[in-house]
């Protein structure tokens, strides 16, 4: 027998023994007046089989074997043969085993019936208990989508209680954007069809929107009528959410073994090609025109090895930090830019403090002032002004640990706040058509693995508009970080 | 591992760099700029090259690439290591070659790495920060 707690349904089986032959003594009282009557005093047995049918349905096959007996005895003594006696005649005898025979059979067939009976409520008390107890949402509804069942599993899903739902229209689940996802499961269950394994989307009571996988079996009669359908609903929103991590992670995998591939192919000719225009400058025949030319190839030239460097942040520079001044490496990193500040006319402030040595490994970080950088120079196409600071500061959020700030900011359009949240994310990119969306995740991994934090601030408001992106860099980075 | 340049050399004459890269316009190109801001650069187009040049005479500073046939950079960094105790060794590739450079570490080697490509600037500050960390 399953153990399993469930409401149980009324049953005389279930009190005290002796009230069960109490009662059965109460129905072959009944039985005996009623045989009293004028049209039951020939048939003397006759309202006696209805006492034992009774005392089986509802007292059980032991009760009505009492029952049997007391009939006979009262069937005896006051109809067939009236009176106490001791004699019977083999008539009275056959008579008496033949009532006992058909009460026995009633008394057999009554006590199926109920067992059969009780079995059927058990077993629909433990499915009602297994659908409660159902960590997934269980509904069921009309074929005009009016829910008329809802599971605890549901509740738990959609906030909504039983009370809340019953006997209105499931639509109410539904996001405005998916209206046609209920009518038609709706239609292809009017037909007779499941609908199996459906991902799409729900939204709760709350507001907040799950990503569910639904199953809809359509209910039908006894004469085989679709009546309704019951509907399984699982929560696949974790599954989703992981599935997308995964294919980001592959993503980004597939593109680091690419990036890793060309890697040597194309950074050899970069670097001859910039030592080449880096000599050709030194050239005295170069006429101002050739500068020029020079200039702008030099621009673009630096252009590539950005990208370059960008897509190539996918893989693990291996070398030993060393002490580093911050603010050389920025004015340095800011140096290779110079032509191309000029030519979009922008006004560079700086702010150099001193003593800002810290212990890093040297490219990354210049990477990331490189990529941060050239984003500000990106936002300002039409000019502007790029402010660099660099000063001693501690990160009072971290065990006040000391260390250097660094701050770059522009006066370009700035970055709308749904997009901030966005900023460090691979592959997000607020450029058109430049750019690998790869920056900023580089940055951010970089400045983590230094146990540094990146921050930024923005304003998209005409006139006021710029960005502000500010790195702490702590004195010094741990051990494994070089790894 | 020693850091730096001689100190009592550095003064006197121009440091001498090895630069090593089997990519010949890469080595010319480099020892050219080094030439023309105050170093004495020699280029060599082999790990072979480059190992029979250090063995006549330690240079300063050994400017190599990785990846190149036959006696790679990190074998050349190693035998640098191993027999001149006063030149410093920097690495110089377009990929991280990492399974070598962390097999050249196992071996108790550390050797520091610049990523091409490298604009000349920034070479010639990191040459010149070398010469300052041993004066």
């Amino acid at each position: 027998m399953v153990a399993v707690e469930f409401p149980i349904a009324y049953s005389l089986s279930e009190r005290t023994w002796w009230l069960r032959y109490l009662i059965a003594t109460g129905f072959v009282l009944v039985a005996l007046t009623l045989n009293f009557l004028p049209p039951a005093q020939n048939l003397p047995f006759l309202f006696f089989f209805g006492a034992v049918a009774l005392t089986a349905r509802l007292c059980g096959f032991g009760p009505a074997l009492y029952a049997t007996a007391l009939s006979a005895i009262a069937a005896d003594y006051f109809f067939i043969h009236p009176g106490i006696h001791w004699g019977f005649s083999l008539m009275e005898i056959l008579r008496m085993l033949l009532f006992a025979l058909v009460c026995l059979l009633i008394a057999s067939l009554a006590q199926q019936r109920s067992k059969a009976q009780r079995a059927a409520e058990m077993n629909q008390a433990r499915l009602a208990a297994i659908v409660q107890s159902s960590d997934d949402a269980i509904l069921s509804k009309t074929l005009d989508g009016i829910i008329t069942s809802w599971n605890k599993g549901a509740e738990r899903l959609y906030g909504y209680t039983e009370a809340e739902v019953v006997g209105k229209h499931v639509s109410l689940l539904s996001p405005p954007e998916l209206p046609n996802d209920i009518p038609m499961i709706m239609s292809k269950l009017r037909t007779g069809e499941q609908v199996q394994h459906h991902e799409t989307t729900r939204i709760r009571k709350d507001g907040t929107r799950l990503d569910i996988s639904v199953s809809v079996s359509p209910l039908h009669d006894l004469a085989g009528n679709v009546i309704g359908a019951s509907t399984i609903t699982r929560d696949i929103t974790a599954r989703k959410a992981a599935e997308e991590t995964l294919r980001k992670t592959e993503k980004l995998a597939a593109t680091g073994r690419l990036a890793a591939s060309i890697a040597h192919e194309i950074n050899n000719p970069l670097e001859a090609v910039t030592n080449l225009l880096y000599l050709l400058r030194k050239n005295p025949s170069l006429d101002e025109k050739g500068r020029k030319h020079l200039s702008f190839a030099e621009q673009e030239l630096e252009r590539v090895t950005h990208i370059s460097r960008q897509t190539l942040g996918f893989y693990r520079q291996v070398s030993s930090p060393s002490r580093m001044d911050v603010a050389k490496t920025l004015e340095s990193a800011l140096s290779v830019y110079s032509h191309k500040l000029e030519g979009q006319s922008i006004k560079v402030e700086t702010k150099w403090g001193s003593g800002t040595e810290i212990q890093a490994l040297a490219g990354e970080i210049r990477q990331v002032f490189s990529n941060l950088i050239a984003n500000s120079i990106d936002a300002m196409p039409q000019g502007g002004t790029l402010t660099l600071k660099v000063s001693k500061a501690h990160n009072w959020g971290n065990g006040n640990r000391r260390g250097v700030r660094v701050v770059i900011a522009d006066t370009g359009s700035g970055i709308a706040p749904e997009q901030q949240s966005k900023l460090f994310e691979p592959f997000f990119t607020t450029k058109r058509d430049v750019g690998t969306g790869l920056g900023l995740w580089v940055s951010k991994s970089i400045v983590q693995k230094h146990e540094g934090s990146i921050k930024v601030r923005s304003s998209v408001r005409p006139g006021k508009s710029g960005t502000v992106f500010s790195v702490f860099l702590p004195e010094s980075m741990p051990a494994s970080a070089a790894a | 591992m020693p850091g730096g340049l001689p100190s009592e050399r550095a003064s006197l004459v121009k440091p001498r760099i090895l630069v090593v890269d089997d990519e010949r316009v890469i080595a010319d190109t480099i020892a050219e700029i080094l030439n023309d801001s105050g170093f004495e650069a020699t280029p060599a187009y082999s790990g072979d090259a480059a190992i029979k040049v250090i063995q006549e005479n330690c240079p300063d500073v050994v400017l190599t690439d990785v990846v190149m046939p036959g006696i790679n950079g990190v074998e050349v960094a190693k035998f640098v290591a191993d027999t001149c105790s006063d030149t410093k060794v920097l690495l110089f590739s377009g990929q991280a070659a990492v399974s070598e450079f962390l097999q050249a570490n196992q071996l108790g080697y550390s050797f520091e790495c610049l990523a091409k490509p490298l604009h000349p600037n920034e070479l010639i500050e990191k040459l010149r920060g070398l010469k300052r960390t041993t004066e």
